[in-house]
């Protein structure tokens, strides 16, 4: 009786570990890059894979540059700021100067989530929109239907 | 509505219901052990249904439901994983995009 029960719980054991290592190895195995999800998630050709592949490349290129401006205007802000007492011009003019480009940012993104949604079949495209636009648009509560 | 003379032969009529103090320690104890019986009961259930596992068809059909199960959970994971890289590789702000 206890052997039996021994038993039951190894076999138990070897079940679950079983079914931990089937869900490790295949969320490694089905990783994909992004352009491979988007193309698997929205049914596109090679062609269109190829041509979001372009835009990708094109996207990147634009907006990578983005990264450096706003770091250099943060820390602008930042010296600007720690060196006054009040929001003098110096400071309002590094506040502006950080919109500017966050609001330029934004312009190239939606720009380029337009450009892929292009490329979506038609059915497809609000859905691809609702799910990338949150990147751009502050969040305040609201839920799209 | 009552008059005073009412309510004094009312109360006079009233015994109030004082429960037994060695009742009540009783009645815990009794609880208690109850309780304690059960998970024992259930402990009992669980080896009694661990041993089907020994029958090899239902160890079978238990480890291809666990290996199918795995599998399900870890490619829901992945894609849900893959759609995050890809929200992050659209950021220009992230470590992620600006790597390319």
């Amino acid at each position: 009786m206890i052997l039996e029960m021994k038993k039951g719980l190894l076999i138990l054991l070897g079940i679950v570990l079983l079914a931990v290592a089937a869900q490790q190895i295949s969320t490694c195995c089905f990783r994909s890059t992004p352009l491979q999800w988007l193309c698997h998630e929205y049914g596109l050709s090679p062609q269109q894979a190829e041509r979001m592949k372009v835009l990708q490349s094109e996207y990147g290129a634009r907006c990578g540059p983005f990264c450096d401006q706003m770091c250099e205007a943060n820390a602008n802000l930042e010296t600007v700021a720690l060196g006054s007492g009040s929001v003098t011009p110096e400071v309002r003019a590094a506040v502006v100067e950080t919109d500017r480009i966050r609001t330029e940012t934004r312009i190239a993104m939606l720009r380029h989530f337009y450009a892929v949604a292009a490329e979506l079949p038609a059915e497809k495209r609000r859905a691809y929109l609702l799910k990338v636009l949150p990147l751009t648009i502050d969040s305040c509560g609201m839920q799209h239907p | 509505m009552n008059s005073p003379d009412d309510l004094s032969f009312l109360l006079q009529g009233w015994q109030p219901e004082v429960t037994d103090t060695r009742d009540f320690n009783r009645g815990v104890w009794m609880r208690l052990e109850v309780a304690e019986s059960r998970k024992g009961i259930d402990l009992t259930a669980f080896l009694a249904w661990v041993q089907y596992f020994t029958r090899p068809r239902i160890a079978v059909t238990a480890a291809v439901l666990a290996l199918f199960g795995g599998v399900f959970l870890g490619t829901i994971q992945s894609r849900a994983a893959d759609e995050d890289q890809y929200l992050r590789s659209l950021n220009p702000y992230s470590a992620q995009s600006h790597q390319r």
